[in-house]
């Protein structure tokens, strides 16, 4: 072996050494990386309010309404803009009643059987919130029902049926909302608190 | 002779009554146009309420609304805010109430935001639409 595969190999054996060290660093950076990225989702989840199931009726229905309007947004005007001003107002409101409104009626089946345990009480706070909210939720639905009629009268002089069809539609669910859905949520609460005795 | 003093007041009620009923009417909701406002109506009412008798879409027909009592229409599950309120619809109680539903029935389940006065042109079109309104009958 002469001077230059002597070198040649120690050559060889130090890139593979240093080949190895970035490996083994690029391993542990990605390790490192998401270490820190799981801390930061599982951080900023643990900040979220969590979010409790729905009676899969409504999920199932606030889904088809956002269907519906979504693809009337995609027909051209008068029909289209019209949908798509309908969709901007009643996909947060929607949205909203999914975070506060919704999760205490999945206690309606037990409640019906009689049944009142006191981890029930999650709901409390919740039911509060769509009491307090009362007046801005009214004005929610106002803006709602205004961009609905628009809908509904772009429809009309669109000779289109389905979008006018689907708007009062839509005006139908908003006044389930208020003969049926808010005044209910607002009954389990006060049946909480009564079953439970508590003012908390 | 109580009975006998009370005929001249009577009839002074009656004289007051009769010359209140021939000054002309300056209302802001009188002289509106039934034409213009049907427009009104479709572009604002028709997609809850129907102009034909007996025919509830979301909202009660609006046949004969002038003139009757709120919660007057049969089988109509009206808000108990509507119930309470005891309102006749007259032109003058409609224009009112049309301007911002929510401050005259407070609860109202009407969620129709109102034709106020904040916007130009509202108490016309108000006018119009009770002059059609008017003509549902």
């Amino acid at each position: 072996m002469g001077w230059e595969e002597t070198d040649k190999a120690s050559i060889t054996e130090a890139k593979g050494v240093n080949g190895m060290d970035r490996r083994t660093s690029l391993i542990a950076a990605s390790v490192f990386l998401g270490a820190v990225a799981t801390t930061v989702v599982a951080t900023r989840a643990a900040d979220q309010p969590q979010q409790r199931p729905v009676p899969q009726s409504e999920a199932f229905e606030h889904e088809e309404v956002i269907g519906k309007l979504t693809r009337l947004a995609q027909k051209p005007a008068p029909v289209g803009p019209a949908a798509q001003k309908a969709l901007e107002l009643i996909k947060p409101h929607l949205d909203h009643d999914k975070e506060v409104a919704l999760p205490p009626l999945t206690l309606l089946p037990l409640l019906a059987e009689g049944k009142v345990t006191p981890d029930m009480k999650w709901a409390l706070p919740l039911i509060d919130q769509v009491k307090a909210e009362q007046p801005q939720n009214t004005k929610e639905h106002e803006a709602i029902t205004a961009a609905l009629t628009a809908l509904f009268n772009a429809g009309e002089d669109a000779n289109d049926p389905e979008a006018s069809g689907i708007a009062r539609e839509c005006t139908g669910d908003l006044l389930n909302d208020d003969e049926v859905g808010e005044p209910t949520v607002l009954l389990i609460g006060e049946y909480l608190r009564a079953k439970l005795g508590t003012n908390q | 002779m109580p009975q006998a003093r009370s005929y001249p007041l009577r009839w002074l009620r009656f004289a007051v009554g009769a010359a209140l009923m021939s000054l002309p009417v300056t209302a802001a909701w009188a002289g509106g146009d039934p034409d213009a406002g049907k427009q009104v109506f479709k572009q604002n009412c028709s997609i809850c309420h129907s102009p034909l008798p007996g025919k509830v879409i979301v909202g009660p027909p609006l046949f004969g609304v002038v003139g009757r009592p709120t919660t007057s229409v049969p089988g109509y599950n009206y808000s108990p805010a509507n119930a309470a309120a005891h309102l006749i619809w007259t032109p003058a109680q409609l224009d009112k109430y049309i301007e911002n539903p929510q401050k005259i029935v407070p609860g109202t389940k009407m969620t129709f935001p109102g034709l106020p006065d904040s916007v130009a042109g509202n108490a016309a079109k108000r006018a119009d639409l009770i002059a059609y309104l008017s003509t549902l009958k």
